[in-house]
């Protein structure tokens, strides 16, 4: 049995497979030896496996709270390795508590690229068993693997604008689509033919500077900040990639959307870049066709 | 006769409702040597009370004798013998009765197997072939006959001699039937170990090692096909399968398991490897635990003690602890000595509940005899299973002291050669295990005792014969 194994068997079980047997009169040999080479009870290789991540709750995150769903398809090329696809939805993306203090607070908000948040994506990324282990539970035998995989996506991304108060609900508007790239590892347990669970911690990193909010740049937006302050904005003499809609109309609550303009206008033209983190605890249930 | 029959199926209704045999209906009958009728009567009277096992005593009375009686009563019989699962008293009694015709065809496949089976277990091989072969391919009872017939085929002593191929046909035919239940099961698994077995007689060692390997695991016969196979692996060549193989049936897991002969097979392995010090550590662990069993056997085979003593010698937790070493476990997985356990089990409760409602007379008559015969021939059982037990264990003791002999012998060569044997086993490196395919997982032998991994075990051993020293033929 692997370390892993071990350590597995003591935190959640803590129970012998079997009784001590009596001595062996080999087992002491240097001329003899033992290996046990056992055919897979359930083989993954050509398998397809469809996982789902339904609650997945961001950890040690510092300026921003991201929970989202997750659905993974393995492909399990051999016993070993598998390519995964992952498209995720962030359907809840906050300002973290860290963050409002400090804004409430001191009165300093964190710079607006370290501020992006994760809206959907999707990534793709070669996945290797190197290690495997196994533990008896309930007069069983249940076999896991250590996965560790790695590779890259793209996800939309989006930023905080106004902040949430008694005027209503916080805005966003969206930083455009950035290259994501993910890496992790976890326990994969195979619970018979079909069944599987995961429990994986995942990274997915996106980076970046907040150079367009909606599609428009500093120079869109000095624009439309001059629009609004002489009267309304009309969109005229903007670049075609800006969308001058989001700046439009009013919020449900009554806020009127065109404050965000010099609020986009100022992360705008703060400038700088940042890497950003969202790291999950993706517990998943899966099917092996 | 009819109305009496009538009278004692109708108090035996009543009886049942009533949840038990009344004294009155046990009193309509009278005694069962009056005639075969009022045999017939009582013994369907106890049926009817659900005294299945009592019941045999009667009925084998009125099926003995030709007459309106005989045809009613041996159905009779054959239903009791399907619930009670009888081995012992039934077929010895179809046997001895071959013109006994049941009156549906099902029953005479029935009664035809259960002839069969007991002329192949008494020895009378023409004869069970020729029972045997009359059941149709189609019946639900073909998979058993078949298997029966595969194991007459193959049979050295049967007359003309055995014809190994028909046997094979007859045996992987079983393998093709499905469902069955539980005994379809057995039977099939039994098949296979005997297909195996029969392959390795025909000295196909791949083909019998592969066949071995298809045993299921959670048949009765497993654990013994676990170290037979070793046989093949060891005449292929595969040392290190046969010796991982044999070594597996140390398990925790197989304690219940008697396989004495497993470490005569793991000490002849590790003698072909010159291993001289660990094939000693075998021999001398063997002899420690099997020479006390085997002078114990001896004794007890000899003094041939009552029957009731030979039962209780298995059913006594305490006696059959005794016999030590897994011996007493297996006796009781025997399933001719687990049928006559049973049957006598049943009658003992038959009898609780004749004397708790005060019914005595005839029937505790019939009860004792039937139980007295039943006692005897499980004895008889577990008395031939205890004596080939106890030649078998002299065998291998005196197989182990010949291993000694050229041990002993091989290590004077050693000398005579100048030859330091442990320098030599030093300087040799062990080979490299088998690494298996993608799909195989690799499992270190720490010392634990894994159920599912038992059985693929694999080991590698240095050769500790000197280069130019032929190693000692024994395969």
């Amino acid at each position: 049995m692997s370390v892993l194994g071990a350590l597995l068997l003591v935190t959640a079980l803590g129970a012998d497979p079997e009784p001590t047997p009596p001595p062996d009169p080999l087992a002491g040999s240097p001329n003899v030896q033992f290996r046990v080479l056992e055919p897979k009870p359930f083989p993954d290789a050509l398998r397809h496996e469809l996982t789902l991540q339904p609650f997945v709750p961001q950890i040690g995150s510092t300026f921003t709270t991201h929970w989202l769903s997750s659905f993974t398809y393995t492909f399990h090329a051999t016993e070993w390795l598998g390519l995964r696809l992952q498209p995720f939805w962030v359907w809840h993306a906050q300002r973290s508590r860290f963050s409002s203090e400090l804004l409430s607070r001191v009165r300093q908000d964190a710079a607006a690229p370290s501020s992006v948040m994760l809206q959907w994506g999707a990534v793709a990324a070669p996945e290797w068993s190197p290690i495997r282990g196994k533990f008896t539970a309930f007069g069983g035998t249940v076999r896991y693997g250590f996965v560790l995989f790695a590779g890259a996506g793209v996800g939309g991304t989006e930023i905080e604008l106004k902040t949430a108060d008694s005027v209503g609900p916080a805005t966003y508007g969206s930083t455009g689509l950035r290259m994501v790239a993910t890496g992790g590892a976890g326990f994969r347990v195979q619970l018979g033919q079909r069944w599987t669970v995961r429990l994986e911690v995942q990274d997915l990193i996106h980076w970046g500077s907040v150079s367009h909010i909606n599609g428009c740049n500093a120079t869109d937006l000095h624009t439309l900040d001059q629009q609004r302050t002489s009267g309304g904005i009309t969109g005229a003499g903007v670049s075609s990639q800006c969308n001058v809609g989001a700046f439009q109309g009013t919020t449900g609550g009554g806020y009127d959307r065109s404050n965000d303009v010099s609020i986009a206008q100022a992360k705008v033209n703060e400038g700088g870049s940042d890497t950003l983190h969202v790291v999950g605890v993706y517990l998943g249930f899966g099917v092996e066709l | 006769m009819r109305r009496q029959a009538f009278l004692a199926a109708l108090l035996g209704a009543l009886a049942c409702a009533k949840g038990g045999p009344s004294p009155e209906l046990l009193a309509v009958a009278r005694a069962p040597d009056a005639s075969p009728s009022d045999a017939l009567a009582l013994g369907q009277a106890l049926q009817a009370a659900k005294l299945d096992a009592t019941s045999i005593g009667p009925l084998r009375t009125a099926a003995a004798s030709p007459g309106p009686a005989q045809a009613v009563a041996i159905d009779a019989l054959l239903a009791a013998q399907a619930r009670l699962d009888d081995q012992l008293l039934v077929p010895a009694f179809l046997a001895a009765h071959p013109d006994l015709r049941p009156s549906t065809p099902e029953l005479q496949e029935r009664a035809l197997l259960l002839r069969g089976l007991e002329l192949q277990r008494t020895g009378a091989l023409e004869e069970a072939e020729k029972v045997l072969r009359r059941i149709p391919a189609g019946s639900p009872l073909a998979p058993r006959a078949r298997y029966a017939l595969g194991i007459v085929l193959s049979d050295p002593r049967r007359p003309g001699g055995p014809r190994m191929q028909a046997a094979l046909d007859e045996l992987q035919a079983v393998l093709d039937y499905g469902g069955g239940g539980c005994e379809g099961t057995e039977t099939r698994a039994l098949a296979q170990l005997a297909i195996a077995r029969l392959l390795y007689g025909l000295r196909q060692d791949s083909a019998s090692a592969a066949a071995y390997d298809r045993v299921p695991r959670d048949s009765r016969v497993w654990a013994e096909s676990l170290f037979e196979r070793g046989y093949p692996r060891f005449r292929m060549g595969d040392d290190g399968g046969a010796l991982g193989t044999v070594h597996a049936t140390q398990a925790p897991q197989l304690r219940d398991a008697f396989l004495p002969e497993a470490r005569i097979l793991e000490a002849t392995v590790l003698f072909h490897a010159c291993l001289y010090l660990e094939t000693r550590g075998i021999l001398d662990g063997f002899t420690g635990t099997y020479r006390p069993l085997s002078e114990r056997l001896r004794t007890l085979v000899e003094r041939r003690a009552s029957a009731a003593e030979e039962v209780a010698l298995v059913t006594d937790p305490a006696q059959r602890a005794s016999l030590g070493e897994g011996l007493g476990q297996s006796l009781l997985a025997e399933p001719r000595i687990a049928a006559g356990l049973r049957l006598l089990r049943t009658l003992d409760a038959e009898r609780a509940q004749l004397t708790s409602v005060g019914a005595g007379g005839a029937a505790l008559e019939q009860l004792d005899g039937v139980r007295e015969e039943a006692e005897q021939a499980t004895a008889q059982s577990i008395h031939a299973r205890l004596a080939e037990v106890s030649a078998s264990l002299r065998d291998l003791l005196e197989q182990a002291d010949v291993l000694r002999f050229e041990m002993t012998k091989g290590e004077k060569e050693l000398l005579d050669a100048d030859v330091d044997q442990r320098k030599l086993l030093a300087a040799r490196s062990l080979p490299s295990l088998p690494t298996g395919g993608p799909a195989d997982e690799r499992w270190r032998v720490d010392g634990e005792w894994w159920s599912d991994e038992i059985g693929f075990q694999r080991a590698t051993l240095k050769d500790g014969c000197p280069a130019q020293k032929a190693t000692p033929s024994v395969r």
